[in-house]
């Protein structure tokens, strides 16, 4: 008799998980100092698994922006055409450590779950 | 045409039909700008050719009208979650739920909740022509609003108070409507409203 086989993870159960993280890893990658949009799509790819698509960046810097999280401007590269540089502003920062203490609580969380039925070490 | 040339070209056809996409957008200019300026960075990685890097740059902005709608829903959506406004909040999950079953779950919540409410208002109205059919009828087979079923012996028991009362559901049904999808639009951005990802 064949043993029945492991449920694949769905499809849309990662992209979801990013999907929920990406403001946080967005308003993250601000911290320590402004970036224009090319750079915070590569500072998501370098220091993190987040794979994200260009034009999902940049309506989300927009909303962000709209919201009163982050502040642009205009800043002229030096190569011949200006770069829009977002930082976060006092309520950005506020946001972000919201955020990451209800991240952090919430991982700690599943993460007990996990190592109570020794998925975890 | 050279290469540079037919690089340029595509370029600026993308940005042509974005700005259109764009119309009645906020910073419209600003947003065409910012993703020209996305480009135009991109096209200064030299290790590849040219063409390659315009073709995988605009494919990963997505065509120009998916680019666009991304930024219409995060800009409705923005605007919904602060409204009262009925016909903001039906454009906005409409939009939403073409990006996603939570969006088509809160358009169909909103668009039933309005549609009750619609039924309260018009039974209200209709009261005073329609004074002997319309009411809250209670009979031997449960109770019902609207009109009389026409089997009889149910009994009216609202009588004069009918539209007040009807009027007063129509308002609890958008007020209680309104208010849970713009909770479901705020938990939504909370949680982060990124419409794709690679």
């Amino acid at each position: 008799m064949a043993l029945p086989q492991p449920a694949p993870v769905p499809d849309n159960w990662s992209a979801q998980l990013r999907k929920g993280s990406l403001d946080l890893a967005i308003l993250a990658s601000l911290w320590k100092k402004p970036l224009y949009g090319l750079e915070v799509l590569r500072s998501l790819e370098d220091g993190s698994d987040l794979s994200v698509a260009e034009g999902t960046v940049y309506p989300i810097l927009n909303r962000l922006r709209v919201e009163g999280l982050l502040e642009s401007e205009w800043v002229d590269s030096g190569t011949g055409h200006p770069r829009k540089y977002y930082k976060l502003t006092d309520a950005g920062r506020r946001r972000v450590k919201e955020m990451s203490r209800a991240w952090a609580e919430f991982s700690d969380k599943l993460n007990a779950i996990l190592k109570s039925i020794g998925m975890k070490g | 045409m050279t290469p540079d040339m037919r690089t340029a070209d595509t370029i600026d056809r993308y940005l042509l039909r974005f700005r259109l996409a764009l119309t009645g957008v906020k910073d419209k200019e600003e947003l065409v700008s910012e993703i020209r300026s996305h480009i135009v960075e991109r096209l200064e990685d030299h290790t590849r050719p040219i063409d390659e890097i315009v073709e995988n740059t605009l494919a990963g902005l997505g065509t120009p009208e998916v680019l666009a709608t991304r930024y219409r829903t995060e800009g409705l959506l923005e605007r919904a979650s602060t409204t009262m406004s009925p016909l903001l909040l039906l454009r906005a999950t409409m939009r939403w739920a073409m990006t996603g079953i939570r969006g088509f779950f809160a358009f169909w919540v909103l668009f039933l909740g309005y549609f009750m409410a619609a039924g309260f208002y018009v039974s209200a109205a209709l009261k005073p022509f329609l004074s002997d059919r319309l009411g809250f009828w209670v009979g031997p087979h449960g109770f019902g609003i609207m009109l009389r079923p026409l089997g009889g012996g149910d009994t009216e028991i609202l009588g004069m108070w009918f539209a007040p009362v009807t009027l007063a559901l129509g308002c609890l049904c958008i007020i209680g409507t309104t208010k849970f999808v713009r909770w479901l639009i705020s938990k939504r951005r909370r949680t982060n409203t990124a419409t794709a990802t690679a």
